[in-house]
Formats: structure tokens, C-alpha cells, sequence
């Protein structure tokens, strides 16, 4: 038996089913685009929360890199550079301390950045301007800038008084570039060139804790990513073993807390398990009856086929395949309004609960890319098991039933002896409770997922966001307040 | 060769006192190439012996073979493509799928089966029955004898071992009937097809080659081929 010829003209048999039932695919599709519309919407906001309270305690902790060697000498950059489990490497060079008289309320570090990247990494990249590349140049923070009383321009003049491990100097920079400064950082970024640090805080020659006592100055900060934020502690263990078998030399390790503490409670994780099993059964009801109620009333026609020589096999492929071609219309709909609505949603929940920047809940065409994946996958698999029942009873239906039900209808005259049964008004009452089941199944499922988006918004409103993103800004100044006079402290 | 035979048929629909004996112990048998009629009245059991013949049901006791084949010792799924592949159908009426023209009706069981089409054959056939000009029509743009006609050709393109036939015109008026019975002869003999048609009209059974009786489900007269 050729199977590709016979897939074909099942498939063809599917298509022009549906072509003949248009007010069944008008339900269905709807059900599958409200189905596909609570997952959509619930993962995409599920999503942004989850990446932009990463995200925002990324902002607090000071960079986005998830590890990172601290007072290194430039041959470590090297080496790290070389492993291949690693990527996305920076570094950045301490200089020292900005020690202006007017920085009563922040901490200034003066630091040159390796690259455009290393600058990003901090989330300390010049906006406007760009790094500086002279040794007069300088690029800073809008905080320092307005500590210090300056406008917002470039080609502003910034005095600075320099603190290099307690040799104090003063300096004339010319402003080259600067960012919004982030409130919540423990120090303010004021970078220099290369030049400049090359000056002032020359590479030194030996290992950091070689030294007696110790300085800080001309030490490289190297901060890198791996492929995947699972088991960050171990991965860079491993990365000392390799790079320096006996740890005698191996320099102090920083790992990014933004990825190891979770940044979902297991209450939000069980709200939207529940969620998501909530849409789903709301989703198997509704797909499941109508495909229920549509196979009922075709069971002539699966009985027909079977007589013909349709196997069991090929009807319930039949009924898939039409499952299927539902999806591929209703899933691209609901996709693209989940993702409009969850938008809409998350926008009204921003407003609601409190929040370092709105930037951070954006979500990237990556995380779109996997919302509208997860999405997919669950409508698709929703469908799939609401009519994996449908689709048992349309291939079971027995050809005789089916020969029988066309006996019964065709001669009337026969039945006659049950007076009433078939009468124009038993017709119209079957015609009407039928339909009045599906007007019941399409309401119910109507109200079902109104008073599911309802829940959905109101359980995310209810999640005390301020209290839960304020214990983490409190956990961290406690900790490291106490530190900031060690410049250098402030990663990891 | 004897295509069909069957052994003590019997089929019982419900229990103690709703007990019907729809069939009792019928024994036929039909050659290759006949054309029989199976006559009687109504709710003597023609239907129920030809659901038997042609596999849709399975009987109390009693077997049924086809070319030899024990059609009931294959399990559901096998006894469907033995179906499709042995047994041509023509019921009285509801005999195509609706959202299939003619001609894609008329080559179902054998794309079903995944096989190729003999076009040459499945063309005669086609011109036989008159319907060159209809192929791609709808079921439901065609008259009851044309729809028939179609049944027939399906039947006959799938080059089954029998074609069972009931009451194949039975919501035909006269006219049209003794058309659709002429070419059913004709095509079954150019083809040298096996049919086995049911029918309560006396008239329409002396076409047949052979008459089977048969009275309150027993085959009274002409079960048996005389060959
Ligand atoms: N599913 C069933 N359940 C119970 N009894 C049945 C069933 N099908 C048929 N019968 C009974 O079996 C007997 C034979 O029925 P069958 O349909 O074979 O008659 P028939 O000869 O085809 O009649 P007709 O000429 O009216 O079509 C009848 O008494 C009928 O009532
Ligand atoms: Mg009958």
C-alpha cells in the first residue's frame, strides 16, 4: 500500500470537509485564536515580568555579564578570551576614585573601558557622545554631571579631583559622552581613555595579592557570559580548574546574582501553572464539544466513508488533519492578538506596580520569538488532545449504524407505527436543541475566558511588585554599603 | 469459481422476547461472473444477508468467504481494506461523499488503498455509464439515476470480487430504473463483474441470472450456483 498516494487523498478529503462546514470553522477557529490569545497573553506577560525583574536586579548588582575575574593582569583577559566556554568577554581598568568635594551623595569610579561592550555591560554606555578616546576626554554619568552642577553637553569642561590608591591629583576633562544614570547603581561610572589610565594607573607587574600592601590601580575587572545561565558556580569552577590547575594563582571570582536567584517566587511559579492548566481545560472544553457535536451530526458521513473502504486509521488522520489546518489559521491570529493584548495588559500593569524602568519589562525579538514558540505549542497541543476523543468516535463509527440511520430516515412510512417521532416539529426541536447546545458551549466558553482574562489581570495586579523588587534594593545596600569605600567592590 | 459462499449464516438482533432472527442458517453460494438477484419481502432479511456478504456486520454464527478469504476472521481494520478492496457497493441511496465530484468519487477505494490509477480502464468504465460529461460535478448537481450511475462506477472501478447491490433503484421512478438496471447488465457482463443485487421487484429480478428466495431470513430456493 502506497502510504504518500493514500495521505494525499485523505488530506484532500479533509480540506473539502472543511470547505463544506463554514459555520464550524467559524467556532472553531475562534475557540483555537481564544485559546491561542490566553497563552499568548499570559506568557508574553509572564515573560516580561520574569525578564525585566532580571533585568532590574542586572541594574542593581551593576552589570549583565553572568561572571567575572576581579584585579586581574592583562594575560588573564587573554587566557579567559581563549576558553571556548566562554563568551562575550570585557574588561574594564581601575583607576581610581573621583574625590570632587561636590559628590556628597554619590561614589564616583573612574574606570576605562576595553570596548563599547564593556561600557554596555555596566549599563554605563554613553548615550550621547561616545567613550572617550584623548586623554582629556572624559564621559560620565548625568548624575555627575548634575552633582557638579554642569549642563548636559558635550565639550562641557569637568574638574575632577582624583583619588589613585591616596595619591590625589586634579584634572581638567572635556566632556565627550554621557548616559542617564541609574539611581539605584552603588557608584557612579566616569570613564577615561586608555591613554589616560596608561598615565595614571599604569598595568602592573604583578598579581594582585602578590602585593604588599595592597592597590587597586591599573588591575583589570574581565567580565564574561557562558552559553547558558544553568549552574553558573560550577561552570566557573571548572573555568579555574582549567586556566589555573593548582588555584594557587587563580584570581577572585564575582558571579552575577541576577541569574542565580531566581527572580520568580514559587507563588507567581504556581500561579501560572494553574493559569495555564485553567486555559487549558477552558480551551479542551470548548474545542472538544465542538468537534464532539459536529462529528455527532456527520456520523453518516464517517459511516458512508468506512463502507466505502475508509479504515478507522484514516478517518481519525482525517479529523486530525483538519484539527491541524485550524491551527495553522488560528494559532497566527491569536498569537498576534495575545501579543498586542498581553502588551496592552503589561502596560496597565507597569502602571500599577512599581518599577525602576519601563525599558526593562520591553521584550526582545528573542524572548517574542520563544513566547510565541511556548504559545504554539500549547495551543497546538490543547487542540490535539481536545479532539484525540472526537476523532476515536468518528473513526469507531460502524458502517451499519450508518446504513441504519439512512434506513430509519428514508422510510418514514415504516416508523410510522411511533406516531410523532419524525414530525416537522420534532425536526425543528431536534434543529433547535442542537443548536441551542452550541449557542450554550459558545456562550459558556465566552464567559469562561472573560473570567479568565478578569483573573489573569487581577492576580497580576495583586502581586505586590514594590514590596517584592524593594526587599532585594534593601538586601543589597545592606550588604554592600559597607564596602563602597573599597572602590573596587562594586561588581558582584 | 465460487466467489461467495457462505456457511450457516445466521444473524440475531436482541434478546428474549425482542428476539429477532433476522437470519437462519443461509447457505449460497455465487460463480464468478453471475449476476444475482436476491428477492423477498419486506423484513425477510435481504438487507441483514447482504451487510453479512459484503462485511459491514458481523453475523451470530456462520462465516462468509470471499475468494476463499474467511472474511470475519480479519480483525476491523483489515475486514475495511478487504472492504475497499474486494467489494464494490451500490446502496439505494446516500452512496457518495458529498464534497467529492464525480469523478474523484469514482476513484476514492482505490486512492484510499494508496494504488495508482488505471486510467485507461477507470475511462472505459466511465464512458460506459455515460458519465464522460459529468466528471467534475457534484453529487448534489446530479439527478438520482446519475447519482447511481456513479455509484456504480466506483463499484466497478475498483475491480472488486463482488459487487452487492440493494435495492439500487429503489427511489428511482421506472423509467429511470430499467436505465440504470440496463446498464448495471451490460457494464457487469462487458466486465465480467459478480453482482449480487436485492431487490423486492419481481420484475427487475428476472434480469438476473439466477433468483435467491428467501422467506423470514431462510433461503427457500436458488441458494446454491448449478454449477
Ligand atoms: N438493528 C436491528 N435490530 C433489530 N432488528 C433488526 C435490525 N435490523 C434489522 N432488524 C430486523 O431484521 C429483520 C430483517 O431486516 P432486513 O432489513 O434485513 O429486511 P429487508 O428484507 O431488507 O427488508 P426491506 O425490504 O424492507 O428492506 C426485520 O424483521 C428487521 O426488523
Ligand atoms: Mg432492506
Amino acid at each position: 500500500m502506497n502510504k504518500v498516494n493514500n495521505r494525499k487523498v485523505i488530506r484532500r478529503l479533509a480540506f473539502r470537509e472543511l470547505k463544506s462546514n463554514r459555520k464550524m470553522n467559524l467556532m472553531v477557529i475562534l475557540s483555537i485564536v481564544l485559546t491561542c490569545i490566553l497563552f499568548t497573553a499570559l506568557t508574553s506577560i509572564g515573560g516580561s515580568l520574569v525578564n525585566g525583574i532580571q533585568r532590574e536586579t542586572m541594574r542593581q548588582v551593576g552589570g549583565d555579564r553572568m561572571a567575572g575575574f576581579k584585579y586581574v593582569l592583562p594575560e588573564d583577559y587573554e587566557k579567559v578570551k581563549a576558553d571556548s566556554a566562554v563568551r562575550d568577554v570585557v574588561y574594564r581598568i581601575i583607576v581610581g576614585r573621583a574625590v570632587n568635594q561636590e559628590f556628597k551623595n554619590i561614589a564616583v569610579e573612574m574606570n576605562c573601558a576595553g570596548n563599547e561592550s564593556a561600557a554596555k555591560s555596566i549599563f554605563c554606555a554613553p548615550t550621547t557622545g561616545r567613550l572617550p578616546e584623548s586623554e582629556d576626554e572624559i564621559a560620565v554619568s548625568t548624575l555627575v554631571l548634575d552633582e557638579l552642577n554642569l549642563p548636559h553637553e558635550l565639550g562641557t569642561a569637568v574638574p575632577i579631583t582624583l583619588d589613585v590608591d591616596g595619591r590625589i591629583t586634579e584634572h581638567k576633562f572635556t566632556l565627550c559622552g554621557y548616559w542617564q544614570g541609574e539611581k539605584v547603581a552603588m557608584a557612579q561610572e566616569a570613564w577615561v581613555s586608555r591613554s589616560f589610565a596608561d598615565t595614571y594607573a599604569p598595568t602592573p607587574s604583578v598579581k594582585f595579592y602578590a602585593q604588599e600592601p595592597l592597590t587597586y590601580a591599573g588591575y583589570w575587572q574581565v567580565d564574561f557570559n557562558y552559553s547558558n545561565s544553568f549552574d553558573i558556580e560550577g561552570k566557573t569552577d571548572a573555568l579555574l580548574n582549567r586556566l589555573y590547575g593548582d588555584r594557587e594563582n587563580a584570581p577572585d571570582i564575582g558571579i552575577n546574582w541576577a541569574y542565580t536567584t531566581s527572580s520568580v517566587d514559587f507563588g507567581m511559579a504556581a500561579g501560572g501553572i494553574v493559569m495555564i492548566l485553567v486555559i487549558f481545560a477552558a480551551g479542551y472544553l470548548i474545542i472538544y464539544n465542538i468537534f464532539h457535536i459536529n462529528i455527532s451530526a456527520n456520523i453518516r458521513s464517517y459511516g458512508l466513508l468506512k463502507t466505502i473502504g475508509t479504515t478507522s486509521r484514516q478517518i481519525q488522520h482525517m479529523v486530525r488533519t483538519q484539527a491541524a489546518i485550524y491551527c495553522a489559521v488560528g494559532i497566527p491570529i491569536g498569537l498576534i492578538s495575545g501579543i498586542l493584548i498581553g502588551k496592552v495588559m503589561m502596560q496597565s500593569i507597569m502602571r500599577t506596580i512599581n518599577i525602576l524602568s519601563a525599558a526593562n519589562y520591553s521584550v526582545s525579538a528573542k524572548l517574542l520569538m520563544i513566547i510565541c514558540l511556548i504559545s504554539a505549542l500549547f495551543t497546538y497541543e490543547t487542540v490535539m488532545i481536545s479532539c484525540r476523543k472526537p476523532c476515536r468516535i468518528a473513526g469507531n463509527v460502524s458502517p451499519i449504524e450508518a446504513l441504519r440511520y439512512i434506513d430509519t430516515n428514508l422510510s418514514t412510512k415504516r416508523s410510522g407505527k411511533k406516531t410523532g417521532r419524525i414530525s416537522p416539529f420534532s425536526v425543528a426541536r431536534n434543529n433547535m436543541s442542537r443548536s441551542r447546545k452550541k449557542t450554550v458551549v459558545v456562550v459558556l466558553s465566552l464567559t469562561l475566558s472573560m473570567v479568565l482574562v478578569n483573573t489573569l489581570f487581577t492576580y497580576l495586579n495583586g502581586i505586590d511588585m514594590k514590596k517584592y523588587v524593594s526587599a532585594l534594593i534593601t538586601g543589597d545596600f545592606v550588604v554592600k554599603q559597607s564596602e563602597t569605600s573599597s572602590l573596587t567592590e562594586r561588581f558582584f | 469459481m465460487k466467489v461467495l459462499k457462505t456457511d450457516a449464516l445466521t444473524k440475531i438482533y436482541g434478546e428474549g422476547e425482542n428476539k429477532v432472527t433476522a437470519l437462519d442458517n443461509a447457505n449460497l453460494s455465487v460463480t464468478q461472473g453471475e449476476f444475482v438477484a436476491i428477492v423477498g419481502t419486506s423484513g425477510s432479511g435481504k438487507s441483514t444477508l447482504l451487510h453479512m456478504l459484503g462485511g459491514l456486520d458481523r453475523p451470530t454464527s456462520g462465516k462468509v468467504f470471499v475468494e476463499n478469504q474467511d472474511i470475519f476472521s480479519l480483525k476491523d481494520e483489515a475486514l475495511t481494506i478487504f472492504r475497499r478492496r474486494k467489494i464494490g457497493f451500490v446502496f439505494q441511496s446516500f452512496n457518495l461523499v458529498p464534497t467529492l465530484n464525480v469523478y474523484e468519487n469514482i476513484v476514492f477505494p482505490i486512492q484510499l488503498d494508496g494504488n495508482d490509477i488505471d486510467a485507461e480502464f477507470v475511462g472505459e468504465v466511465i464512458r460506459s455509464l455515460g458519465l464522460k460529461n459529468m466528471q467534475n460535478r457534484l453529487p448534489n448537481q446530479l439527478s438520482g439515476g446519475q447519482q447511481q450511475r456513479v455509484a456504480i462506477a466506483r463499484a466497478l472501478a475498483a475491480k472488486p470480487a463482488i459487487i452487492l447491490a440493494d435495492e439500487p433503484t429503489g427511489n428511482l421512478d421506472s423509467r429511470t430504473s430499467q436505465d440504470v438496471l440496463s446498464l448495471l447488465k451490460v457494464t457487469g457482463q462487458k466486465f465480467s463483474q459478480t453482482i449480487v443485487m436485492i431487490t423486492h421487484n419481481e420484475a427487475i429480478a428476472q434480469m438476473a441470472d439466477r433468483i435467491i428466495r428467501i422467506e423470514d431470513g431462510r433461503i427457500i430456493k436458488g441458494g446454491e450456483s448449478d454449477e
